[in-house]
């Protein structure tokens, strides 16, 4: 399975948590066609990994609840899906300076991260 | 003059507690045409509102939010004829000082309504703080023990101590009995004893155990459970406050939606007992949402699905109520969590931190139950509403 990930966040300096939004993708890189769960990208405490300034994680609250079925999607090559996290950081955290990856994890395996993007809260 | 007229009111006015406190604003248009207020920018109670205490000094308010999309809108079209709400709640500090304060609305800008020249401004309500009572606010509970972060197996009694308990249970019982005569008689000790403590507890859960699909779960998780807890004698309740503000777009339908979904889930179904001579039969817990534009206890985006604790689908009903129980420092029970093992999430039996759409249990309410206890010294037990103490 050729997946790749990437993450943008907008915008990269706000004065208040909720502004920051991310979207993560996932694209089918490969030559043919690959069925995913897109569970794994139906929540910013699932999808985003987060490091403040020293790299240490900054935590996210639990994820829902998984659904009974997992939501499979099928991605043709060179196709993508994209999650849209509003507001994915906590109203508790502190200013400073942090960075995001996104993160799919397909199974038991290495997850497909993207490259890390940085980020400033400031106040 | 504004074309638009403000007018104030409130439902309570004396005896009042700073922080709970709510009044309503009425927008109506007096005039021909058809005039705009921006009301999502004019629900910053500090943007708008107007307080002096006695002494007509001005009381600050908690600052705004920073503006968002919808407070830089060009507002809501208010027909000629027609008027609009906004309930403005919480927006008092709860440090403030008894005594008599005024009220009133007050935009100096177009989009509020008025104009620095010629502002929209209504009359003065005049409400009266009550006194603090009880526990001091904004200070640390001495002894607070956060909520195990595991559940705690019940153990089985040994026979002799089954069959001699309902004779302590008799015995000691009469004892409260003497001693709550000689203290509510003879020592004149009401039961009108108020107290309040802002709760504010970090929370950290890890899920492992994740089976295939659902791997992504398994990770550390953190939040923090904030509330407002208010030990009410006279009204023999126990209340769990947590305020919420939105940002993102929801209709008032949805919001009422979520709050009557919330309040089923958990409101009517447990209480703390302790021997007292007052609420000899227990404080019903009762929680209570409130949705405000400042002095939040959490922020919660309006989205299409409830994705976590902060996120909430706007016409979800369900998962919600389990979201608010992370609010008040539950953590979840499926897979393994923090090394106890729940098995697959939304089984048909598991309670509302397995299967949201199953009812809480005791254990979920345990670090009100803590609260509880560290803010009066004393030990609390949570049981069900139906039961005796």
């Amino acid at each position: 399975m050729a997946l790749v990930a990437s993450l943008i966040i907008d915008p990269t300096e706000a004065a208040a948590a909720e502004r920051f939004v991310a979207a993560c993708t996932v694209t089918n890189a490969g030559d043919g066609d690959v069925s995913i769960n897109v569970a794994p990208l139906s929540s910013p405490s699932l999808a985003l990994e987060i490091q403040d300034a020293t790299g240490a994680p900054v935590r996210l609250p639990p994820p829902p609840v998984p659904p009974s079925e997992p939501p499979i999607k099928r991605l043709e090559p060179g196709e993508g899906t994209t999650a849209t996290f509003a507001g994915f950081l906590p109203s508790w955290t502190e200013p400073g300076a942090y960075r995001a990856r996104c993160r799919y994890v397909a199974g038991p395996g290495e997850p497909v991260v993207s490259p890390w993007v940085g980020f400033t809260l400031t106040r | 003059m504004p074309q638009l007229e403000a007018q104030i009111r409130g439902e309570k006015r004396e005896d009042v507690v700073a922080g709970e406190f709510g009044i309503t604003v009425a927008f109506t248009n007096g005039g021909s045409e058809p005039v705009r207020l921006n009301v999502h920018q004019a629900s910053h109670p500090a943007l708008v509102l107007d307080v002096r205490d006695r002494n007509d000094r001005e009381v600050p308010l908690p600052p705004p939010s920073a503006p968002d999309a919808e407070d830089l809108a060009e507002g809501n079209l208010i027909e000629p004829g027609k008027s609009i709400t906004i309930d403005y709640v919480g927006f008092l500090d709860r440090s403030l000082a008894p005594g008599e304060y005024r009220i009133r609305y007050f935009g100096e800008f177009p989009a509020l309504g008025g104009s620095k020249d010629d502002p929209l401004r209504s009359d003065w309500l005049t409400v009266t703080l009550r006194p603090e009572r009880g526990f001091e606010r904004g200070i640390e509970i001495p002894n607070f023990k956060p909520a195990p972060d595991d559940v705690v197996p019940v153990l089985e009694r040994p026979l002799w101590l089954r069959l001699l308990l309902p004779i302590w249970i008799f015995v000691r019982d009469i004892y409260w009995w003497i001693y709550c005569v000689i203290v509510t008689r003879f020592f004149r000790r009401g039961c009108d004893d108020v107290r309040s403590q802002e709760i504010d507890q970090p929370r950290t859960e890890t899920i492992s155990n994740a089976p295939p699909g659902s791997e992504a779960w398994n990770g550390t998780y953190g939040w923090r459970a904030r509330f407002l807890l208010t030990l009410d004698e006279p009204s023999c309740t126990g209340r769990v406050l947590i305020r919420v503000r939105l940002v993102g777009t929801i209709t008032a339908a949805q919001r009422s939606a979520w709050e009557t979904a919330i309040e089923a889930a958990w409101n009517a179904r447990f209480k703390l007992c302790r021997k007292n001579c007052c609420c000899s039969d227990g404080l019903r817990i009762v929680t209570d949402i409130q949705f405000v534009t400042s002095g939040e206890h959490q922020v919660v985006n309006v989205g299409t699905s409830t994705t976590n604790m902060g996120n909430w689908g706007a016409a979800d009903t369900v998962d919600v109520s389990h979201e608010l129980g992370h609010m008040l420092g539950a953590l979840d029970e499926y897979f393994t969590v923090n090394g106890v093992a729940f098995g697959a999430g939304r089984q048909a039996t598991g309670a509302i931190m397995n299967n949201p759409a199953n009812p809480p249990v005791a254990r979920h309410y345990e670090t009100v139950r803590q609260a509880a206890g560290a803010l009066r010294a004393a030990t609390y037990s949570t049981i069900p509403q139906s039961s005796s103490c």
